[in-house]
């Protein structure tokens, strides 16, 4: 583990990159074993096009005619053209074979796909069981009863944990937590069945909407900052837009005294190419205070952000990213990358969904950093890069694996600082960058490839944004 | 309805310890950031400042949390009659140096000035700033901000942070 200068401790550099879905990954496999399906069908109307036209030279009135001429000539040729039609191995019988087989393509990646839902689904439910289990039965007919099992189940479980914590990590929570994220999802993967067994009938879903109900969100204040002129030369990798979006999330705070929203929270970088043609790039900092319902003190970058975001809900941030692209002036059919992190990328995530479906803005490219996002449906014309240390329990906040599809990559990495803060850090994040930039992965490669109008720009102006409420 | 009352009460609790942790228990909050070192480091650059002729008063914050990099935000007004851009990248250096000194987890400093004659009426004024100066650190090799480089050339590099486990 290193340190910095003048930092928060910090892990000993990236390592064990894996990539997950995108172009390389399995549900494209499955997408491409569909297509092939699609074009044998194609292949098999081809054939079955030709094997029918071919039936009129059957009954041509040149063929009929010639038989009173030849009758054992026609025959002849009737008989080995009919068996070329219509024959066991003719153009009729090919024609529906090609068919079945695309039909057998089809079916093999719809049943792949299903296995694949069908396995998230099953750990979802198998978690939901052992929330509801754990009240041992009780809660249905006595919840107070149920909850003191449900304290006495959390103590059986805890406890060896705890051992654990003290025998094995010297008494260091954060470092058992981060060497264990996954404890994670299945804590908050359990609570929905736990609260069912109480009497609170719920799945992820709906404990996440009356979580969220707590924070009403409303309109945004959107103030224009200006230029930034710390931030000039246009990004050319995805370290680059990873150090953009860091100085975003170092300008933007909240005054710990009063609580009070500091900084630019949010940036629409206008990036132009050589070629005059204009992207948009949006830079969305994570949460800045963790407050209880009615103490954001004007903030949009508390947990009302994060449990709306999670809900499905279009959140005050996520109305001051649209307003702040309206007053930047991007045109409908401009590509837009919105990058996030931690909350940054819930609501980017979310944000692409809603600006996708009500075609207001062209969100082409969504890159999360640190953020749970496996339960948000993302449009499948939205390509998504998500980056999650391993060792950062942030990602595991949703009880959910990022979806396997062809549109979402995925990249898990190493770098273990011991410490939820350090693990969490952007440096981490922005060194995955780096890695990716320098590695030729398919999956980020494709990601690169598709994104190169926002690498390659020849100027960028920066404008910078303050959202509150 | 007991059922309900029983759940939901879970789910408050739950809820409640969440969000109140980090800000609460001591060494929770160290996890989420905070920094003593940090925070007596921009108190004693405030009072640097005010110190300063030509500045009329300085405040200092520091901000942390899991999502934010711990950093040092100054609000420095100075008199009507020192204002010039000159002065206030000074002013600015002034701040720099004494960071780049310390040894505090800080990974970023901005830096808002006011004039004494259109002073802030809260902690961030942002139609009464005059200009607002921002540093971030990148520690990374090759991630290093223009700022940066230029301050390793300047003062050498910054003393490291021992580890904190």
């Amino acid at each position: 583990v290193s340190t910095g200068p003048g930092e928060v401790q910090i892990g000993p550099g990236v390592s064990n990159v894996q990539v997950a879905g995108g172009a390389g990954g399995i549900e494209a496999k499955f997408e491409d074993i569909a297509a092939m399906g699609r074009l044998t069908d194609q292949v098999a109307q081809d054939t079955m096009h030709l094997a029918v036209s071919g039936q009129r030279y059957l009954l041509d009135e040149n063929v009929v005619a010639s038989a009173i001429l030849d009758p054992v000539g026609a025959a002849r040729f009737e008989g080995a053209m009919g068996l070329a039609l219509d024959g066991p191995s003719g153009l009729l019988a090919t024609s529906v074979g090609i068919e079945a087989r695309g039909v057998a393509f089809r079916a093999t990646s719809a049943a792949y796909q299903a296995a694949e839902e069908a396995n998230r689904e099953a750990l979802s439910s198998v978690r939901w069981l052992a929330g509801a289990a754990a009240t041992g039965g009780m809660g249905p007919l006595n919840p107070v009863l149920g909850l003191v099992d449900t304290a006495a189940s959390a103590a059986v479980v805890g406890g060896p944990i705890a051992a654990d914590v003290y025998l094995q990590y010297g008494g260091d929570w954060q470092k058992f937590l981060t060497h264990h994220p996954g404890l994670l999802d299945n804590v908050i993967g359990a609570m929905p069945g736990t609260a069912s067994a109480l009497g609170l009938p719920s799945n992820q879903a709906s404990l996440t909407t009356l979580m969220a109900s707590a924070y009403p969100q409303t309109a945004p204040e959107v103030n224009d900052l200006g230029l930034d002129s710390a931030q000039t030369k246009p990004p050319k990798n995805l370290e680059d837009v990873l150090k953009g979006l860091t100085i975003r999330n170092n300008t933007s705070g909240v005054d710990n005294t009063t609580g009070a929203p500091v900084g630019s929270n949010l940036d629409v970088k206008k990036i132009t190419g050589a070629d005059g043609k204009v992207s948009y790039l949006v830079d969305i900092p994570g949460t800045k205070v963790w407050d209880l319902p009615g103490q954001d003190h004007g903030s949009v970058n508390g947990m009302g952000a994060n449990l709306n975001s999670l809900a499905g809900n279009p959140t005050t941030l996520e109305n001051g990213v649209r307003d702040a692209l309206r007053r930047a002036g991007v045109d409908p059919s401009d590509p837009v990358m919105l990058v996030g992190h931690s909350q940054g990328g819930i609501v980017a995530a979310r944000s692409a969904q809603d600006f996708t479906h009500s075609g207001e803005f062209n969100v082409t490219h969504v890159i999360t950093a640190g953020s749970p996002i496996g339960n948000i449906n993302v449009p499948n014309t939205v390509q998504v890069l998500s980056l999650e240390n391993n060792g950062d329990i942030v990602p595991h906040l949703d009880a959910a694996a990022n979806p396997d599809t062809a549109n979402r990559t995925t990249v898990t990495f190493d770098d273990q600082a011991n410490t939820v803060l350090g693990n969490h850090d952007m440096r981490a994040y922005t060194q995955a960058g780096q890695q990716l930039d320098a590695g030729n992965d398919p999956s980020a490669t494709a990601f690169k490839q598709s994104a190169r109008n926002f690498f390659n720009g020849a100027t960028v102006e920066t404008h910078q944004y303050q959202v509150t409420r | 309805m007991t059922g309900r009352v029983m759940g939901c009460i879970f789910v408050l609790v739950i809820a409640v310890l969440t969000i109140s942790g980090c800000g609460l228990h001591p060494s929770l909050k160290e996890a989420a950031g905070y920094s003593k070192a940090a925070e007596n480091l921009g108190v004693s650059i405030a009072v640097h400042l005010k110190a300063q002729p030509g500045v009329v008063d300085a405040r200092d914050y520091f901000t942390y949390g899991l999502d934010s990099a711990p950093s040092l935000r100054f609000t420095v007004v100075i008199a009507a009659a020192s204002r010039s851009d000159e002065f206030m990248k000074k002013i600015y250096e002034l701040i720099l140096d004494d960071y780049w000194h310390s040894a505090a987890a800080v990974s970023a400093v901005n830096v808002d000035f006011y004039s004494s004659d259109n002073p802030p009426t809260k902690v961030w004024d942002y139609p009464r700033m005059i200009i607002e100066y921002n540093f971030s650190l990148f520690d990374l090799p090759s991630s290093k901000s223009a700022d940066q480089i230029r301050l390793e050339q300047q003062f050498g590099p910054r003393p490291a942070v021992p580890p904190s486990k």
